[in-house]
């Protein structure tokens, strides 16, 4: 019999699975650091940027009294309006399309639930914030097109026993469109982004140092394309809306107008069950989606006898669930202690790596059981010095065969590299290995925000807990890949397995207690 | 050096690809021409109210609080209206429309969307005003009152034959101070008749 866990997972991993294969593409074409797809919420994020700026621009041509001439005005500026209002245009379809693929990406890796449910939820507000947004603005150029949607979107209110007069009135002919409807239309494109705003801080705000827009050349780059297309496609004008005729073929926005269709066949009352349905359903993702308590992963815990305040894990932890607190019990190594918030931690283990003295971590994944893990690896393995130890990240390209097979390489899975603590890759080359390969996924695409960044700092630049400068690191190689680039990466790992065999060794000092040696404090050894 | 030409050529390619896709779905040709005509019937009409006062006795009055004491007790009703509409002497909709509001005393609005072949059709509309349900039994003066309210109260009516052409919308409406349905489309809307 199938749990309702793993059948919940069986839609994500499929969808997961769609969603990798196109990533894939997009990174043997792209490479990971520039592939769109890894920074679509920032995109996102970009492209409202561009959106107000350039509304500002048509806000000064805008009339409420005379939209469809004032849109008019606006075209005929062939160096200014005309591309201005299509880049625009392109920017908000961009947009959505953008916010479309980071909430299925999310949905797949399972990131919609328990602490993320905030995130979660203010992400649907603000999809449906921008589908308002979208739609008052459609309405504004008052052509067949903002005709079809004010109609339809008039008969979907008119479900609602709120109004004494419908609604669809307004379109009726009896009266001219009053231009306080055009005002009111106005109000609420320009009040809605500033609602957006508002959302999007709700959105990030569990998350430490939230990055907002993408990479600079990224960030160029996309401006820079959908200004070349605005200039040299630019909307045609449609013409306008004229309630005494009936629309017939109308060029129609489906990113914003998907459901005008649907909701012309079906009639207001289907189409307004619709939307009830499909917003009560991604509202409740998050509860749909929550594994059972019993296969929840437990949240990060803090042995505070171990803890000496230096206040690293709570620096590092992408998710702020980290406090520095006074102690209970007063104790000379610090005043004030690491306290973890359970309900905000994601149990990504990424504070295992950042604690010296291994006080802080999940359940049976602090630096201690890693540690212990990593002897019984060593134990059960012969480890020379033309042995390569593959660390990879299980959420990344994971124990690929291809790499996994390549002679002299052992394949050692990671949940997260950013959790893998220093002293088990000094551990790891003690026991005999020859070199170290540490495979994280790309960079923007960690599951964790900000796995690969701090492994790298704490191998490489001395971030606490720093691998000790007793440890040669011409044996130590960090590699961020992701699932597209495996050929890279198995390349960069061949070449690293040719230049381990070529040194007759690395030579450590003299045999050192790795626990103890991380910490000034008196600990238990494992 | 090739390698490097083929994956530009590659990100130029993916990129307007990506983009006409995007333009593409922006402006998804959608929707089939028209093959029928609409006859739309749109007006609002002010309530028109029945009012029915009677003075109220020495003893009536004793039984009222002081300060609420008032020489005359009514009672008002805003006039349903019954609309009926015929093409071509085939009775097509019929409809009582109540006044809308909590009270039921906001204006009357009609909204009939009627879709027609194209071509010229005689077309029969009716629109009276209907006798309240009044709880409880009337004098004959009251009754005599009230009759009288629905024999004054608006009554429309528009008989005629109207030529629709495909995909337009011909409407009835009242227009202005005129105080008949009257045809208005596109042709006379751009007119300002
Ligand atoms: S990193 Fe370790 S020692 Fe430092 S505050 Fe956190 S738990 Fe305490
Ligand atoms: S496991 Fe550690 S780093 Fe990750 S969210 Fe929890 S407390 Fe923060």
């Amino acid at each position: 019999m199938i749990s309702g866990d793993s059948r919940r997972t069986a839609v994500a991993a499929a969808v997961g699975r769609a969603i990798r294969a196109v990533e894939a593409v997009f990174d043997r074409i792209y490479g990971s650091p520039l592939n769109p797809l890894y920074q679509s919420g920032v995109t996102a994020v970009l492209l409202l940027a561009i959106m107000t700026v350039t509304g500002l621009y048509m806000f000064l041509f805008y009339s409420v009294s005379q939209p469809y001439s004032a849109v008019l005005t606006l075209d005929a500026q062939w160096w200014g309006g005309r591309w201005i209002r299509a880049l625009h245009r392109y920017s908000a379809d961009a947009a959505l399309l953008a916010v479309g693929f980071h909430a299925l990406k999310m949905f797949a890796g399972g990131r919609s639930w328990g602490p993320r449910t905030l995130a979660w939820v203010s992400g649907m507000i603000l999809t449906g914030a921008m589908l308002l947004c979208g739609w008052t603005g459609f309405i504004m150029v008052w052509d067949t097109q903002a005709q079809l949607m004010g109609i339809e979107l008039a008969r979907l209110l008119d479900v609602l026993p709120i109004f004494s007069e419908p609604i669809s009135r307004t379109f009726a002919g009896d009266q001219p469109v009053p231009s306080s409807f055009f005002f009111m239309n106005l109000f609420l494109h320009v009040a809605l982004p500033l609602g957006v705003t508002f959302l999007l801080w709700l959105h990030t705000s569990r998350m430490a140092r939230p990055i907002i827009f993408p990479p600079r050349r990224l960030a160029i780059a996309i401006t820079a394309l959908l200004t070349l297309m605005a200039m040299a496609f630019p909307y045609p004008q449609l013409p306008e809306a004229d309630v005494f005729t009936l629309p017939g073929k109308v060029p129609l926005d489906l990113f914003y107008g998907f459901w005008v269709p649907f909701a012309q066949r079906f009639g207001p009352h289907v189409h307004a069950a619709f939307w009830l349905i499909a917003t009560a359903l991604l509202l409740a993702v998050p509860w749909i989606l929550r594994p059972r308590q019993a296969n929840r992963r437990h949240p990060s815990h803090v042995i505070e006898r171990i803890c000496q305040g230096c206040a690293q894990c709570y620096l590092d932890c992408p998710y702020e669930a980290i406090q520095m607190v006074p102690r209970e019990v007063p104790s000379e190594k610090s005043a004030l202690v690491a306290r973890v918030t359970p309900e905000l931690c994601v149990s990504c283990g990424i504070c295992v790596g950042s604690c010296a003295p291994m006080g802080v971590g999940p359940p049976a994944r602090t630096g201690r059981d890693e540690l212990a893990e990593a002897r019984a690896f060593a134990a059960a393995h012969k480890l020379d010095s033309t042995t390569v130890v593959l660390f990879t990240c299980s959420e990344g390209i994971g124990a690929d065969p291809a790499l996994g097979h390549l002679d002299g390489v052992m394949t050692y899975p990671v949940e997260c590299a950013g959790s893998l603590h220093t002293s088990v890759i000094e551990l790891v080359l003690r026991s005999g290995a020859g070199g170290v390969f540490i495979l994280t996924c790309a960079a923007r695409d960690c599951a964790f925000r900000e796995g690969p960044k701090w492994l790298e700092q704490r191998v490489f630049h001395n971030r606490e807990a720093e691998l000790k400068d007793r440890v040669d690191r011409r044996c130590v190689r960090l590699v961020m890949a992701s699932r597209g680039e495996r050929p890279a990466a198995r390349r960069q790992l061949s070449d690293f397995v040719r230049e381990v065999r070529g040194r007759a060794g690395s030579s450590l000092p003299e045999d050192v207690d790795l626990i103890s040696d991380c910490s000034t404090a008196e600990v238990d050894h494992v | 050096m090739f390698e490097l030409l083929i994956r530009r050529a590659a990100q130029v390619a993916a990129s307007a690809g990506l983009l006409g896709a995007t333009a593409l779905l922006g402006q998804w040709p959608s929707g089939t021409e028209p093959h029928h005509a609409v006859l739309r019937l749109a007006w609002r009409l002010p309530g028109e109210r029945v009012k029915l006062c009677h003075e109220l006795s020495e003893e009536e009055l004793a039984r009222v609080p002081i300060h609420m004491r008032r020489p005359q007790e009514c009672r008002e009703w805003t006039l349903a209206y019954s609309l009926s509409v015929a093409v071509d002497g085939r009775e097509v909709r019929t409809r009582t429309l109540t006044p809308p509001g909590v009270h039921r005393d906001r204006p009357l609005f009609v909204h009939e969307d009627l879709a027609l072949e194209p071509g010229v059709h005689e077309v029969t509309v009716r629109f009276a005003p209907v006798a309240p349900a009044i709880d409880g039994a009337l004098t004959p003066a009251e009754a005599e009152q009230v009759a009288a309210a629905v024999a004054a109260a608006r009554t429309d009516a528009f008989d005629g034959a109207l030529d629709f052409p495909p995909a337009r919308v011909r409407m009835l409406t009242y227009r202005g101070a005129e105080p008949t349905l009257t045809v208005v489309d596109s042709a006379s809307r751009a007119a300002g008749s």
